[in-house]
């Protein structure tokens, strides 16, 4: 009989995979299948996605394993145990910066996106300061609590997402879809690369593990929550193919939002739904944000482990306000994504190939004596 | 955690400095053997009240003076003239020995008898409408149970109504709620922990659990919480729940109130706790969740098909009440394109002549029907009707003719008055209708984008929240998909075989039919 | 640690505050609703053209309620000239009192002599399909004369004549007429620069519209290359395949029988893969009933009824070479949707083909076509015979 304990800030497994999907899917959604479709031949997209996908999944995995390796360590304490301390504290800063630049690329976005569909008057700044406090806001909350929003929110993602599947059938049209592995090699290549882009936020792990109370089952679970992203980013290409062709996808701005404002359903009370999506997909976006955020403090208390939450929340979000305006236009931000992205990756996978090799020569050393 | 703990240790503070204060203020005054003197010790400490019977009387055979002291109203008199009275008069003719041990042991036919010899005891006692007995020459004094008076007879609950279910509700007498509460379940873990709470008024309020099946650390909590209560005097058990909320800040009711008996019985069997306060017909149950707020009993007396889609219909009524107007001034004012078009047409064609912008005008007819409302709950009864009356001319009729609001915003807010009355719970409806006023504001200032941060700060708010240190999101998140068969939907009655699993019970099984 | 509750109040309050705005409010009667557009050309010379725009705006309360019918005009239609749509509808919105919204467009109209011109049709899409208002669902079609003079045709199904634009595209009977085109379907064709069919309107009588016949496209140079009605429409929607609907008419004996189209759809085959000798097989295939016959023969003979599916069959056959004669021959245009079959089954040899198939080298019309049409009689309607034969005998 487990004891009655809520309050503290332990998580569970299934929450790992959940947040994971949480992550993953942000801004990225909307715009993933223009670059692929730019660079395969009708549906082929898929392929790209479930290889990048494949490389995601694995590298969820590997993280997940390094960190349950030392469970309730933080990233710094472990990371220090495997590569001396200096070191430790060089690559939380990477995260924290990091987390920073996401949480500002996704404010970012979510106020060019809101001010081409929601708005036209409205100061771009507004848009992005009410959503970077509600950003705030449930940082200042629990880190329990996070993870409980997240559960309450991937349900409703995953569930329009599902509806507008199920409405844009009747706009499908199957001979989009044909022919089917007409891609050349070059083209999977850059495919799974710009694809690969889309699967940002396997960093988390590294922090969030430390929260699991029993985290055997996290790797496997993260692995999983990682493959519901595969599945969705799929049915999200595949439809988005079929309704428009290959070379409409690849000259829509925002082929998910399109897609939304294409399905009409007949006899509804709303007619036109993209609005409900976008506000929608407002929430996944805000999961990653807060998510994002949540790390850079996560990480910089981790190095100060006497300053105060609230303090450092304070302090990062003018930083982070401040970097949301700085790019100029909708070229630097995409500028900007993909380098958050390929950073995010590169970091990533340097820490984890970094720590995983550690981690077998040290324990090889354990077990030679 | 921190805000909670804070406010606490004041509490804790406040309350050992009162202690300490009402210790000095007790007088003690000593039992003499004189009647008289005991007697008029006695109306000096109550202050001589009107309502204060002192019957003298001679106890027959040797003489002896004794005084039997109570108030009317709170006694049942009919026991004290033919058990008490009648029976000191008649019997005892002629005795030896100690006379106030006769009088308990032999003579008196009532079964509460304590011996008392405490001045604060005593006046406590009859203030609670026991009788005194005072014999002269006696430092002991008896003190029999006779509390009575007039009560409420149990009556259909008003607040919770039901077409199918017991129809018994809890009144204001501690004693017949707890007499209610044990008919149902006649389980000898049934355990009644009592406090006293007022310090002034003294009123009893009883903790309520299954030993056995409800968690002790969620027990040890609401105990823990009610001995922090400070107050003179609770004139409902709404006190109590304020007190020992989680969170005064949230707008979402912590602790769920209920005025029926079948409803804390079958909450007792999940594992939750109740609260009985006397001079309350109303219990609170905890720790309550989310998903409760929009659960009735009504789900489980009908069959499950029926309750299943009641439920949805409630979720559904649930959505309205808290988004209809805030889409409404969405839609309007910032998002005509997501109307159909001849909807959006028509829609225009009511609102040229409105002078008032959709925001406006829906925060004006959402403004006047809560006054509707509230003049309808305080008004007497036959003046009641009035209100509808006027209310329903000057919502409906009058001020669509007058040009001032459209006629599609009448039904909007028809609808979400409908909407927020077929929430099961009057206070889970109240916050709805103060979350609709901020989804209204947010959606006048920023459209849906608006609406839907609000939203997110709303989910946000709950998901930090707790009652009785249960999360208010479960069994949502943190997940326990056990719980799911009676959250959305409610399962049939044979395949709900286990307690509620996010109160952690220590008996899980509920019914011992196997789901195969 | 300070309490955080009132952390959370303060950082609620803040947001509160700020979220005070309504900058973008504006009040739906407040809006101007386009409901149709119509794009004529004034003036062209060189590559500087001279547009006229047509807007149709709603006036809502013209259309009155379901229970009072206003007697009123349900639209306001305002017309500037200038050589940017987009500058063009910031010209009109100085006639209009209200703010332009074009949520609800229903259909846009092209004159003729827009359409053209090369590549002009592309080019004024360009202004719908890039602002974040418009809907790929909206309807496109090309008016005879002036695209403006159909947004006055007001009938007394529909008070709005956009509306009864759109409509009247959507209601098909007649296999002359093709599924209504979105401007989504037509942002594919011009992408690919692959040909591609509009409806073609025109003003019929005082307060009526015709669907006059389809219009062809040619998908280089986008540009109108004519105008196919009667047989041809009917041959060219068979070979198309697609859901078939509406009427045939044929001669059964000399006599004039009416079959209505129960099913109907065709399959594309490539039968030769030489790049210079393409040849397509089309299996057309058609299950009518009888709609309305002039004649006395009895449908319940075996040979008679062999009699009623020749007719339909050779009336099928030439509809559909009358189509491929106009369309593949003299045109040469492929509306047939050829292409997109090769690039469906055929990729390989279709990367090779694409750059001239139905231009340059011009595959498409150098192929052969082998036409099969499959046609059955399946119910004679109600009756059987509503006369006998002359009586003589």
């Amino acid at each position: 009989m487990s004891t009655f304990k809520y309050g503290d800030e332990k998580i569970t497994s299934r929450e790992i995979m959940i947040a994971i999907p949480s992550m993953i899917i942000a801004v990225g959604i909307l715009t993933f299948p223009r670059h692929l479709a730019e660079l395969t031949v009708a549906s082929d997209g898929w392929i790209s996605i479930i290889i990048g996908g494949l490389i995601a999944i694995l590298l969820t995995w590997l993280v997940a394993k390094i960190a349950s390796n030392f469970p309730n360590q933080s990233f710094l304490s472990y990371a220090s145990t495997l590569a001396t301390r200096p070191v430790a504290i060089v690559l939380t800063c990477f995260y924290v910066i990091q987390g920073i630049l996401i949480t500002a690329f996704e404010v970012r976005a979510i106020t060019d996106i809101s001010h081409q569909f929601l708005f036209n008057e409205t100061p771009v700044e507004i848009v992005g300061l009410t959503f970077l406090l509600v950003v705030v806001y449930a940082v200042s909350g629990t880190r329990a609590g996070l993870f409980r929003l997240n559960a309450m929110f991937l349900p409703i993602i995953f569930f329009t997402t599902l509806l507008l599947i199920i409405f844009s059938i009747a706009f499908m049209k199957g001979s989009n879809l044909l022919p089917v592995l007409k891609t050349d090699l070059q083209g999977h290549l850059q495919g799974t690369m710009k694809s690969t882009l889309s699967y940002t936020g396997i960093g988390i792990l590294f922090f969030y593990i430390s929260l699991v109370k029993n985290p055997k089952k996290a790797p496997s679970r993260a692995a999983f929550g990682m493959g519901l992203v595969v599945v969705v980013y799929s049915a999200i290409y595949l439809t988005t193919i079929a309704v428009f062709g290959e070379t409409a996808t690849a000259n829509i701005r925002f082929p998910l939002i399109e897609l939304s404002k294409t399905i009409e359903i007949p006899g509804g009370f709303f007619e036109r739904l993209e609005s409900i999506f976008f506000v929608i997909w407002i929430m996944a976006i805000f999961t990653t944000t807060a998510m994002a955020l949540d790390i850079a403090v996560m990480a910089l208390n981790s190095i100060f482990p006497n300053a105060n939450k609230l303090k450092i929340i304070f302090l990062l979000s003018p930083i982070v306000f401040f970097i949301s305006v700085l790019p100029q236009d909708f070229m630097d931000l995409g500028t900007f994504g993909d380098y958050v992205s390929y950073t995010g990756w590169g970091l990533t996978g340097t820490t984890a190939i970094l720590l995983g090799i550690l981690y077998k020569v040290k324990g090889a050393k354990k077990r030679g004596k | 955690m921190t805000r909670s703990s804070l406010i606490r240790r004041l509490k804790l503070k406040k309350q050992q400095q009162m202690k300490q204060s009402s210790k000095t203020s007790s007088k003690q005054i000593e039992i003499t053997k004189n009647l008289d003197e005991n007697i008029k010790n006695l109306k000096e400490v109550l202050g001589d009240p009107g309502d204060l019977i002192v019957r003298e009387l001679i106890i027959g055979g040797i003489e002896s003076r004794a005084a039997i002291i109570y108030i009317s109203g709170l006694t049942d008199e009919n026991l004290i003239n033919n058990n008490i009275l009648k029976a000191i008069q008649l019997n005892l003719k002629e005795f030896e020995g100690e006379i106030l041990e006769k009088i308990h042991k032999e003579v008196i036919a009532v079964t509460d008898v304590t011996k008392a010899e405490a001045m604060d005891e005593i006046s406590f006692a009859i203030l609670n409408g026991n009788t005194a007995l005072y014999v002269d020459g006696s430092e002991t004094v008896l003190l029999l149970g006779t509390i009575g008076g007039e009560s409420r007879p149990i009556e259909a609950p008003a607040s919770e109504t039901l077409i199918r279910g017991p129809r018994d509700g809890f009144v204001e007498s501690i004693e017949t709620n707890m007499a209610l509460v044990r008919r149902d379940i006649k389980d000898p873990n049934l355990r009644f922990k009592a406090h006293a709470v007022g310090k002034r008024s003294k009123q009893k309020l009883v903790v309520c659990y299954l030993e056995g099946i409800t968690n002790p650390e969620i027990v040890k909590e609401v105990n823990r919480r009610l001995e922090t209560i400070d107050i003179d005097y609770l004139s409902d058990s709404s006190y109590v729940e304020q007190w020992i909320e989680d969170s005064f800040l949230s707008p979402f009711p912590q602790l769920l109130n209920t005025e029926r008996p079948d409803k804390v019985s079958s909450d007792l069997m999940q594992g939750k706790v109740a609260i009985l306060v006397d001079g309350t017909p109303f219990a609170l149950l905890a720790p309550i969740t989310i998903g409760d707020s929009l659960h009735s009993m009504e789900d489980y007396t009908q069959r499950w098909l029926t309750a299943s889609l009641l439920r949805l219909l409630r979720y559904l009524s649930a959505f309205f009440a808290l988004f209809l107007p805030a889409l409404y001034i969405a839609l309007v004012s910032y998002h005509p394109g997501m109307l159909p078009s001849t909807l959006a047409y028509s829609i225009a064609a009511t609102r040229e002549g409105v002078p008032f912008p959709g925001a406006v005008e829906a925060i004006l007819m959402a403004i006047t029907f809560e006054i509707l409302h509230e003049a309808g709950i305080r008004l007497p009864k036959a003046i009641g009707q009035t209100i509808g009356i006027v209310g329903g001319l000057v919502i409906g009729e009058a001020a669509v003719s007058a040009g001032i609001v459209s006629p599609i915003m009448v039904i909007v807010t028809a609808l979400t008055a409908i909407a927020s009355f077929s929430v099961p719970s009057y206070s889970v409806a109240i916050t709805f209708r103060t979350l609709r006023f901020a989804f209204m504001v947010a959606a006048a200032l920023l459209g849906l984008y608006g609406i839907i941060l609000v939203y997110i700060m709303v989910n946000i708010h709950i998901v930090n929240l707790k009652s009785i240190g249960v999360p208010y999101s479960t069994p949502f998140s943190p997940t326990f998909t056990k719980d799911w068969k009676d959250l959305i939907l409610r399962s049939p009655i044979t395949s709900l075989t286990e307690r509620t699993t996010y109160l952690k019970p220590k008996d899980h099984r509920s019914k011992d039919i196997k789901p195969e | 640690m300070v309490n955080k509750g009132y952390h959370q109040l303060f950082i609620f309050l803040v947001l509160t505050l700020l979220l005070s705005g309504c900058w973008d409010e504006i009040e739906l009667e407040d809006r101007a609703f386009v409901s149709g557009i119509g794009i004529d050309l004034v003036e062209s010379q060189g590559q500087n053209n001279i547009f006229e725009l047509t807007d149709q705006l709603v006036v809502p309360a013209g259309l009155g309620s379901p229970t009072e019918l206003s007697g009123e005009k349900a639209y306001r239609n305002l017309t500037q000239r200038g050589d940017s749509l987009f500058e063009i509808n910031a010209k009109i919105s100085k006639q209009a009192n209200r703010v332009l919204n074009p949520d609800h467009l229903e259909v846009i109209i092209f004159s003729k002599e827009v359409v053209e011109k090369e590549n002009l049709v592309a080019d004024l899409l360009d202004a719908f399909l890039r602002h974040q208002n418009m809907r790929r669902g909206v309807l496109l079609a090309i008016a005879e004369g002036k695209a403006k003079d159909l947004l006055y045709v007001e009938t007394e199904h529909a008070k709005l004549p956009a509306q009864y634009l759109s409509e009247l595209l959507v209601n098909r009977e007649i296999p002359e007429t093709i599924e209504p085109i979105r401007i989504g379907d037509v942002h594919e064709k011009i992408l690919n620069n692959r040909s591609f069919i509009l409806p073609e309107l025109a003003v019929y009588a005082d307060n009526s519209v015709n669907y006059q016949g389809i219009a062809i496209f040619q998908g280089v140079s986008k540009k109108l290359v004519d105008t196919i009605t009667g047989d041809e429409a009917k041959g060219l929607n068979f070979i198309r395949g697609e859901n078939q609907e509406g009427s045939i008419t044929a001669d059964v004996e000399g006599k004039k029988t009416t079959f209505s189209v129960l099913e109907g759809g065709s399959k594309i085959k490539l039968t030769n893969k030489d790049k210079n000798n393409l040849s397509f097989q089309v299996d057309i295939e058609a299950t009518v009933q009888i709609a309305e016959y002039f004649g006395e023969i009895d449908f319940y003979k075996k040979e008679n009824k062999a009699k009623f599916d020749k007719a339909l069959k050779d009336k099928l056959t030439k509809a559909a070479e009358d189509a491929v004669k106009k369309v593949k021959d003299e045109l040469q245009v492929d509306v047939f949707k050829f292409d997109e079959y090769l690039r469906m089954h055929h990729y390989k040899l279709w990367e090779v083909i694409k750059e001239d198939w139905d231009h340059g080298e011009n595959y498409f019309a150098n192929s052969d076509l082998n036409i099969n049409v499959k046609a059955t009689v399946r119910e004679p309607g109600n009756t059987i015979r509503i006369k006998q034969d002359g009586g003589g005998k």
